[in-house]
C-alpha cells in the first residue's frame, strides 16, 4: 500500500520535473541572450565528427571555420554583427548528426551551417535545417544524391534549396578514378569493396559503371561491414579472382586495416579508394605494406595552390591542436562563402532568423576566389569547379600523382 | 493482537548521555552566525558562482545557505520554543543533525570551489568563514540535543484542504528549487546546488515529513492522480513556444513508455530481457517502411492507425518468435538469447539493403525523411495556436506520446492487479512451485514476452514519425542496457519508480552537459554501486526488498508493521 | 571446393581465438553460475596491456622476442582486472538473486569500457593506483608482524586501524609532497620516505587509540612502523616508475605521448609472426593464424595438466561439481574462485595478443562481440566444461567461415557472419541444451 502513494506523489514530482525543464530553459535563455550594446551575433553552426575514428578530418573542418570566421571578426565584414562558431559533433554517424543539426534548428541565432563530413548523415541533417531555412553548405559530402535528388542518374531534381556542396561529388570521383586505372595505370581487372554506406556504396557505383564503359572488368564485387575488423572472408572470397587493384569505397579506419590484411595474406595488389581513405591515419593502419596504395581526393593539392599559402600560413600561426586535414581549405571556402552570403543578408537585417531566407538566395550568387580554386554554385547547389587529384602513397607520405579537370566525355 | 499503536523502544534513549543545557542555545547560536554570514560577502572576486561578493545583496548560493539555516531553526524551535507541538510529530534532533552536517559540507565546498576558481584561499572573505563556524556550532549541538519520543505519523491529520496545499506548495518549492539547479551553467554552482537538494531532501525523510506526505497523498489518491495528469498536458503550454525542451521530452516520454514495457517483461515476470530494443525497432522500422517516405521500400501505404497495430502486431511477433525456443530454458541463457536476438536484429536492419538481402531497411544509412503524422486532419508537423500559445512540432507528439504513457501505464496496473501478475509473481518466486500449484509457466511467461513486445513496437511507430528517420545505430545494445538500468534504478515492477529511473537516465544526461564525456563511464559505474548497495532501487516494491534483502530481520519486521497498520488504517 | 580448406583454416583461426575466450566464460559458470559480462573487456584489456608494455619498453622494435615480454604484460593485465572484478564486485553479490551480479556485470563492461576509451592517453590515474597498492603492500607487510587477529569477525577493521592508519598516513604525506613537487632528486625522496614513515606512524598509533574506545585493540608500534615504512617506500617507486617510464621523454626530445584510444590504435607488427602469408597450394595461411592456433594447441595441454594435475585444478573440479562439500574437505572456495578468474583471464589474454597480431590494430571496442561469441561457443560445447569451449570455438568458427563461402544468394558474404553465430546459439539451446559436450553445472536446485 505504501507503494500506491509513493506512486501518486511520485508521478506528480516526475510530472513536475518534466516542467521545471520549462523553467530551466526560461532561466537559461536569460544567461545566453544578451551580448552586449550595439553588435548582434549570429551563429555559425559546425556539424562533423568531433570524436571517434574520423575525428582528425573533422577537428580539421571545425578548425577551418574557426579561422575563416576569426578573421571575418577581425576584418569586421559583417558591420553590426558579430559571428560565432557552434560546434556539434555527430560522430560520424546519421543519429547523432540528427540530433545536432535539431539543436542547431532550434538555435535562434544559427544562420548557416558547415557540415556534414559523411553523405548518410547529411541525408538526416538536410530534412532538419532544411525547413528552418538554414543554408547548410558541405566541404566533404560526396553523394550525388544529395544536390540532385534520389534519381539523380535520370532525372536529377533539387531536394532542398538550402544545402550547397563546395567539393564535387561522386558522379565526377569515380568515372575519375575508373580512368586513371585503366588508361594510365594500365589495369583492366579491378575488385570492388564497399561499406554498404551511402558515400562508400555510391562511389563504387559510379567507379563501376565508367569502368565497365571503357572496357574493364569487375572481377568481383564485395562488402564488408564497418564494424568488423577482421576482412578475412572477403579477402578469400576476392583472392581466387586474381584482380589487379581493389577499388574500396569507404573510410580510412576500414580501409587501412583491410590494406594491410590483404597484402599479408597475399593479394598484394595496390588498393585505391576515394578521398575518404585519404588521410596520414590511413597510411598509419595500414602499415609498412602500403606503399603503391591509391586514392583520389577532391580539388588540387592545398599546399600547391598560391591561394591556399596564406590559409596554410594562417591556420599554423593559430597553432590549433589538430592538422586542417583533407577538407580544411574546403571548410575554410564554406565558410567563407557563407559569410559572403552574409553580408548582403544580414546588412539591413533586424535579427538572425528574419534573415535566413535572404542567406539562402545570396548563397546562389556568391561567387569568389576561395583558398581551393573558384567558389560557386550551379543550379543544384554544386560547386562548378571540378578538379581532382591522384595520390600514391610513397615511402609512408602521400605523394601527388596527377591533378586534372575532370572533362564529362 | 499486539499493540500496534506502541512505538518500538528507542534503544539508544538509555544509553543517552543527559541533555546539555548549552545545547539547545548553542544551536540558536549556530543558526544566527550561519544566517548573519550569509548576508555578508563570501568571496572577493564576483566573476565565480553568480556573485557572491556583495554585503546584505546574497547571491543564489547565500540564499540556498540561508534556507537551510531557516528551516533548521524551524526544527530549533520545534525542540523548546513556540512549536514543540510540531516536534512531538517531527524527529527534530536528527532533522538537525542531518542539516547541521549537511551546512557544513556545503559551506566545506563553497571554501574549496571559491579557492580553485579564483586561485588561492585568500579569496574568501570573512563571511563565508562565519557562515562556516555557523555551521559548526549547529552540528555540534545537534550532536548534544536528545532523541524523542515521537507519535505516530499515520495520526497526523489536517483539514483536508491544508493538506492538498501543503503537497501543492512542496511541488512548487520542489520546481523552483530545481528550475534553478538546471539554469545554472556554472560546474561548482551545479554541484553545491545539489548538495543544497540531497540535504534538504535527507532532512526532510529524517524528520518523519516525507512520510506524512505519503500518508497525505495516500488520503487523497483520486486528486493528485488527476492533478499529475493535467500538468504534465499543461507542460507545452509553459514552454512559450520555444521547441527545444519538448524535444527531450518526447524522448523522455518514450524511454518511459518503453521502459514500461520492459517492465512487464522483466519487473512483473522476471524474464531477463537484454534485447529489448529490437522491439522497439521493429515498431519504428515498421513504420518507417510503410511510411511516405521518399526511401521507403514497400508499396503498400495505410493509414497511421493500422500503422500503428501492424508495427505492434510485427514486434509481437518477433516477441514470440524469440520467445518459444528460449522461455524453456533457464534466466541466464535467456539473457544471452535475447542479447543475441537484438544483435541480429540491428544487423539484419543494417544489411537488408538490396546488396545482402532484399532491400527492406534501406541498409546503414536507415530510413531518413519519415515524413509527420497526419490523425483525422490534424497534421502533427504544423505549428497550431492554442489560447494564443504557439504549438510546434514535438508539442503535438507530445500529447499523443502522454495519451500513449498513460495507456501502457494502464495495461501495466491492471495487469498487476490481474490473475496473470499473480501467477507471474508466482513465477519469479518460485518457478517448480507454481508449476506444481498449475500455473501454466510457459504460457504466462509467453504472454508477458508478446505482451512486453507489443508495447514497444506500439512506442516505436511513434518514435519513427518523432523522430523522422530510422537507422540501424540507434538501436544498439548500450541502449538496451540504459533501459534495464531505468528499471533497476527506479525500482522493478513499480510504476512511479520506472517513470523516475527513466527520467533521471534520459534528463540529466542532457542537461549535465559539463558531464557528457564521462556519461557512459558512470552510467556503468551507477550500475555496478545500486547493485551493491540498493538493488530494489530507489521507489522500493517491499516485496523486491524482502527479495533482496533475505538476512535483514530488521526489514522484515518493519515491513510487518507496515502491512498490519495498513489493515488497521482500512 | 578449392575454397574449403581456405575457409576451413580461416574457420580455425577464427575458432581458436574463440576458444581461448570460451574456456574463461565457461570456467567462471561453471563454478559461481555468473555470466562474466564483462570478460570482453578483460581480452580487450590483455591486447590493451601487450601494446602498452610494447610501447614502454620496446617501441619501435620488432623482433620477435618481444613477443614473451608482451604477453607477460597482457596476463598482468587482464588478471588484475579480472581479480580486482572479482573482489571488489561480484564477492559481495555471491549469494544476490541471479539479476544482481548480471546487472553488475553489465556496468563493469560498459565501465570498463569507456575507462579504456577515455583514460588511455592520460595515464595520470596509474598514479591513483600505485597509491593503492602502495597501502595494500605496506597493509600487508605489517600484517605479516603482527601478532593480532585481523580477520576477527567482529572487530576486524578495529585491528586494522593502526596498520591501516599508518599506510594511509604514509601515501597522504607523499600525496601531498608530490602534488607540490614532482621532482625526482635524491633528497626528496628520501625526505618522502623518512617524512612518510614517521607521520605514517603517527597516524597509525593515533587511529589506534581512536579505535580502542570501540574495542579492544592491540597497538603494535613495530608493525605500524613496517606498514608505514613500507607503504613510503612503495608510493615512492611506484611515482619514480612514473616519471621515469610512463610520462619519459623520447629521444628526440619530444614527451612521450600514449595513443588516443578514442580510434583504432594500431597494433606492433612483430617479425616471425606477421608478415608474409605462408601458401601451400591454394591455401594461404597467416602467420598469425599459425600463432593462434599454436597458442591455443600448447594453451588446451597446459589446461590439462593444470586441471588434472594439480592440487587447484582439483580443487576447481571439486569445487564446480559441489561447493558445499568441498567447503567441508577443506578447499578455500574463496580462493579457487578468484583462480577461476585469474585463469580465464590468462587465456584471454593470449587472445588478445593473437587478435592484435591478426587485425593489426585494436580498439576500445573489440570485447563486446567477441564475448558474445566467446560465450555462444562455451554454451555450444556445454557449458562449464572446459574441453566443451574449446571444441565449441573451434566448431563456430568453421561454421561461421563456411556459412560466409557457401550459403549462397544475398545472405551469403561475410557480412552476416555475425548473425550465423546467434543462430546457432538459438539452435543449440532449443535441441541439445546441454551442448556438444555436455554441461557440467552446479545443481543450484
Amino acid at each position: 500500500m505504501h507503494q500506491r502513494s509513493v506512486v501518486r506523489v511520485g508521478a506528480s514530482l516526475i510530472v513536475a520535473s518534466l516542467a521545471l525543464t520549462a523553467c530551466g530553459s526560461r532561466s537559461g535563455n536569460d544567461s545566453g541572450g544578451d551580448s552586449g550594446g550595439s553588435t548582434k551575433t549570429a551563429k555559425i553552426g559546425v556539424i562533423a565528427p568531433l570524436s571517434g575514428d574520423l575525428s582528425a578530418l573533422g577537428l580539421g573542418i571545425q578548425h577551418s571555420v574557426e579561422l575563416a570566421v576569426k578573421q571575418a571578426n577581425d576584418s569586421n565584414a559583417i558591420p553590426g554583427w558579430k559571428l560565432e562558431v557552434v560546434p556539434k559533433d555527430d560522430e560520424a554517424k546519421p543519429d547523432p548528426g540528427k540530433n545536432a543539426a535539431t539543436a542547431l534548428a532550434g538555435d535562434a541565432d544559427v544562420i548557416g551551417v558547415v557540415g556534414t563530413l559523411n553523405t548518410s548523415t547529411s541525408q538526416q541533417v538536410q530534412p532538419v535545417l532544411a525547413p528552418k531555412n538554414i543554408v547548410q553548405v558541405s566541404p566533404a559530402n560526396t553523394g550525388p544524391g544529395l544536390t540532385q535528388g534520389a534519381n539523380w542518374q535520370t532525372s536529377p531534381k533539387r531536394p532542398y534549396p538550402t544545402y550547397f556542396r563546395t567539393c564535387t561529388t561522386d558522379a565526377v570521383q569515380g568515372p575519375f578514378a575508373a580512368r586513371y586505372l585503366y588508361e594510365t595505370a594500365k589495369i583492366t581487372k579491378v575488385a570492388t569493396i564497399h561499406d554498404k554506406k551511402a558515400y562508400g556504396q555510391g562511389l563504387v557505383g559510379t567507379f563501376t559503371e565508367e569502368f565497365k564503359k571503357l572496357g574493364g572488368q569487375v572481377v568481383a564485387a564485395q562488402t564488408i561491414n564497418p564494424d568488423d575488423s577482421n576482412y578475412q572472408a572477403v579477402i578469400s572470397a576476392i583472392k581466387p579472382s586474381a584482380p589487379q587493384a581493389i577499388y574500396y569505397g569507404g573510410e580510412y579506419p576500414q580501409a587501412g586495416p583491410l590494406s594491410q590484411q590483404m597484402k599479408a595474406a597475399g593479394l598484394n595488389v595496390p588498393l585505391m579508394g576515394g578521398d575518404g581513405i585519404y588521410d596520414p591515419k590511413y597510411i598509419t593502419l595500414a602499415g609498412k605494406t602500403s606503399d603503391n596504395d591509391l586514392a583520389t581526393s577532391v580539388g588540387a593539392p592545398v599546399d600547391t595552390l598560391d591561394s591556399a599559402k596564406k590559409f596554410v600560413s594562417d591556420y599554423n600561426a593559430q597553432k590549433y591542436k589538430d592538422p586542417y586535414a583533407a577538407y580544411g581549405g574546403y571548410s575554410f571556402d564554406a565558410a567563407n562563402a557563407i559569410i559572403n552570403a552574409l553580408k548582403t543578408s544580414l546588412k539591413d537585417a533586424k535579427d538572425v532568423e528574419s534573415a535566413r531566407q535572404a542567406t539562402v538566395d545570396a548563397m546562389s550568387k556568391v561567387a569568389f576566389d576561395g583558398v581551393t580554386g573558384k567558389v560557386a554554385f550551379d543550379q543544384y547547389g554544386d560547386t562548378t569547379s571540378k578538379v581532382l587529384t591522384v595520390y600514391k602513397v610513397a615511402s609512408g607520405k602521400w605523394a601527388t600523382v596527377q591533378t586534372k579537370d575532370f572533362e564529362t566525355k | 493482537m499486539t499493540d500496534v499503536k506502541t512505538p518500538p523502544a528507542e534503544p539508544e534513549a538509555a544509553a543517552q548521555p543527559p541533555t546539555k543545557p548549552i545545547a539547545w542555545p548553542l544551536g540558536l547560536a549556530g543558526v544566527v552566525l550561519a544566517v548573519v554570514g550569509s548576508f555578508l560577502s563570501w568571496s572577493y572576486d564576483d566573476r565565480i558562482l553568480g556573485d557572491l561578493s556583495l554585503n546584505f545583496y546574497p547571491g543564489g548560493l547565500q540564499i540556498l545557505a540561508i534556507i537551510v539555516a531557516v528551516l533548521a531553526l524551524i526544527l530549533l524551535l520545534a525542540e523548546r520554543g513556540p512549536l514543540t507541538r510540531l516536534g512531538s510529530w517531527l524527529d527534530a534532533t536528527l532533522g538537525l543533525r542531518v542539516l547541521g552536517a549537511g551546512l557544513v559540507l556545503y559551506m566545506a565546498l563553497v571554501l574549496v570551489a571559491i579557492s580553485t576558481d579564483s586561485n588561492g584561499l585568500i579569496n574568501v572573505n570573512p563571511g563565508g568563514y562565519v557562515c562556516l563556524v555557523g555551521a559548526v556550532l549547529l552540528a555540534v549541538s545537534a550532536w548534544m540535543l536528545p532523541l524523542r519520543q515521537l507519535r505516530d505519523m499515520s495520526e497526523a491529520k489536517l483539514p483536508g484542504w491544508a493538506e492538498i496545499l501543503a503537497i501543492a506548495v512542496l511541488m512548487a518549492a520542489v520546481l523552483f528549487v530545481a528550475a534553478y539547479a538546471l539554469g545554472l551553467q556554472d560546474a561548482w554552482s551545479f554541484v553545491l546546488c545539489l548538495i543544497f537538494i540531497a540535504v534538504v531532501a535527507v532532512a526532510l525523510f529524517r524528520t518523519g515529513t516525507l512520510t506524512w506526505i505519503g500518508h497525505v497523498s495516500q488520503r487523497h489518491r483520486k486528486v493528485l492522480t488527476l492533478a499529475a495528469f493535467v500538468v504534465a498536458f499543461l507542460f507545452p503550454f509553459t514552454q512559450n513556444g520555444s521547441d527545444a525542451n519538448m524535444s527531450i521530452a518526447n524522448q523522455v516520454l518514450i524511454f518511459g513508455a518503453t521502459a514500461m514495457g520492459l517492465n512487464i517483461v522483466v519487473g512483473l515476470a522476471g524474464l531477463l530481457d537484454l534485447g529489448y530494443i529490437a522491439f522497439l525497432g521493429a515498431g519504428a522500422y515498421t513504420a518507417a517502411v510503410l511510411s511516405n517516405s521518399a526511401f521507403a521500400t514497400v508499396g503498400w501505404k495505410p493509414p497511421f492507425l493500422v500503422v500503428m497495430l501492424v508495427g505492434s502486431a510485427v514486434a509481437a511477433t518477433f516477441g514470440l518468435i524469440i520467445g518459444t525456443p528460449t522461455l524453456r530454458v533457464s534466466g541466464d541463457y535467456l539473457a544471452i538469447v535475447t542479447l543475441g536476438f537484438g544483435e541480429i536484429f540491428r544487423f539484419s536492419m543494417g544489411n537488408l539493403d538490396g546488396n545482402n538481402g532484399p532491400n527492406l531497411t534501406n541498409g546503414p544509412n536507415g530510413i531518413p525523411g519519415i515524413p509527420d503524422l497526419e490523425l483525422f486532419g490534424f497534421n502533427f508537423g504544423d505549428e497550431h495556436t492554442v489560447a494564443g500559445i504557439d504549438l510546434g512540432r514535438f508539442s503535438n507528439y507530445y500529447f499523443l506520446l502522454l495519451v500513449l504513457i498513460g495507456f501502457v501505464i494502464l495495461v501495466f496496473a491492471r495487469l498487476n492487479d490481474s490473475r496473470i501478475g499473480r501467477g507471474w509473481v508466482a513465477i519469479r518466486e518460485d518457478e517448480k512451485a507454481a508449476e506444481a500449484m498449475g500455473v501454466n509457466v510457459f504460457g504466462l511467461k509467453l504472454l508477458a514476452f508478446a505482451i512486453g513486445a507489443f508495447l514497444a513496437g506500439l512506442a516505436g511507430t511513434i518514435k519513427a514519425h518523432q523522430d523522422a528517420a530510422v537507422s540501424p545505430d540507434q538501436y544498439q545494445f548500450i541502449e538496451s542496457a540504459f533501459l534495464l538500468a531505468a528499471i533497476v534504478l527506479g525500482g522493478m515492477g513499480t510504476i512511479a519508480g520506472v517513470l523516475l529511473g527513466a527520467t533521471i537516465l534520459k534528463l540529466l544526461p542532457e542537461k549535465l552537459r559539463f558531464f557528457s564525456e564521462y556519461r557512459l563511464l558512470m552510467f556503468g559505474l551507477l550500475l555496478v554501486l545500486m547493485m551493491r548497495f540498493r538493488p530494489e532501487g530507489l521507489v522500493a516494491s517491499r516485496r523486491r526488498q524482502l527479495e533482496f534483502h533475505e538476512e535483514d530481520e530488521q526489514l522484515a519486521v518493519a515491513v510487518e508493521e507496515e502491512r498490519l497498520v495498513v489493515e488497521e488504517a482500512k | 571446393m578449392d575454397q574449403f580448406f581456405q575457409q576451413l583454416v580461416n574457420g580455425l583461426t577464427l575458432g581458436s581465438l574463440y576458444a581461448l575466450i570460451a574456456v574463461g566464460y565457461t570456467v567462471v559458470y561453471g563454478i559461481v553460475q555468473l555470466i562474466n559480462f564483462a570478460h570482453g573487456e578483460v581480452f580487450m584489456i590483455g591486447a590493451f596491456g601487450a601494446l602498452t608494455t610494447y610501447l614502454l619498453f620496446f617501441d619501435g622494435k620488432t623482433s620477435v622476442w618481444i613477443l614473451p615480454v608482451m604477453i607477460v604484460g597482457a596476463m598482468i593485465a587482464s588478471v588484475g582486472t579480472a581479480v580486482l572484478m572479482e573482489r571488489v564486485a561480484y564477492r559481495p553479490l555471491r549469494n544476490a538473486p541471479r539479476l544482481a551480479p548480471l546487472i553488475t556485470a553489465i556496468g563493469i563492461s560498459v565501465f570498463l569500457q569507456e575507462f579504456i576509451r577515455l583514460f588511455y592517453e592520460r595515464p595520470g590515474w596509474v598514479v591513483a593506483v600505485f597509491a593503492g597498492l602502495a597501502i595494500a603492500l605496506g597493509y600487508f607487510v605489517g600484517s605479516t608482524r603482527t601478532d593480532a587477529h585481523l580477520n576477527h569477525p567482529v572487530s576486524r577493521w578495529y585491528d586494522r586501524a593502526p596498520l591501516l592508519g599508518g599506510a594511509g598516513g604514509a601515501v597522504a604525506l607523499w600525496a601531498v609532497l608530490r602534488l607540490s613537487t614532482k621532482d625526482l632528486n635524491v633528497g626528496l625522496i628520501a625526505a618522502a620516505i623518512v617524512g612518510g614513515a614517521i607521520v605514517g606512524t603517527g597516524i597509525g598509533l593515533l587511529a589506534g587509540l581512536a579505535a580502542r574506545r570501540q574495542a579492544r585493540v592491540r597497538i603494535s608500534l613495530q608493525a605500524t612502523a613496517a606498514s608505514a615504512a613500507t607503504a613510503a617506500v612503495a608510493s615512492e617507486v611506484g611515482w619514480v616508475i612514473f616519471k621515469e617510464l610512463i610520462t619519459k621523454p623520447e629521444h628526440n626530445g619530444q614527451p612521450f605521448e600514449w595513443p588516443s584510444a578514442k580510434q583504432r590504435i594500431p597494433f606492433p607488427q612483430l617479425d616471425v609472426v606477421t608478415g608474409k602469408a605462408i601458401t601451400i597450394g591454394n591455401v594461404t595461411i597467416q602467420r598469425s593464424a599459425i600463432f593462434t592456433v599454436a597458442a591455443l594447441v600448447m594453451c588446451a595441454i597446459l589446461l590439462w595438466f593444470f586441471i588434472n594435475r594439480t592440487r587447484l585444478g582439483r580443487g576447481m573440479q571439486a569445487v564446480s561439481q559441489d561447493p558445499d562439500t568441498a567447503r567441508l574437505m577443506g578447499i578455500n572456495v574463496d580462493r579457487i574462485i578468484v583462480v577461476a578468474f585469474a585463469l580465464g583471464a590468462v587465456l584471454a589474454a593470449i587472445a588478445g595478443v593473437s587478435q592484435g597480431l591478426q587485425n593489426n590494430n585494436i580498439d576500445f571496442r573489440m570485447g563486446f562481440l567477441a564475448g558474445l561469441k566467446a560465450f555462444t561457443a562455451a554454451v555450444l560445447g556445454g557449458i562449464g566444461n572446459v574441453y566443451g569451449a574449446v571444441v565449441g570455438g573451434l566448431v563456430l568458427g568453421v561454421v561461421e567461415a563456411m556459412a560466409t563461402q557457401y550459403i549462397p544468394g544475398q545472405f551469403g558474404g561475410s557480412t552476416w557472419k555475425d548473425v550465423w553465430a546467434f543462430i546457432i546459439l538459438i539452435l543449440v539451446l532449443v535441441f541439445r541444451p546441454q551442448g556438444l559436450l555436455g554441461a557440467r553445472v552446479v545443481d543450484r536446485a
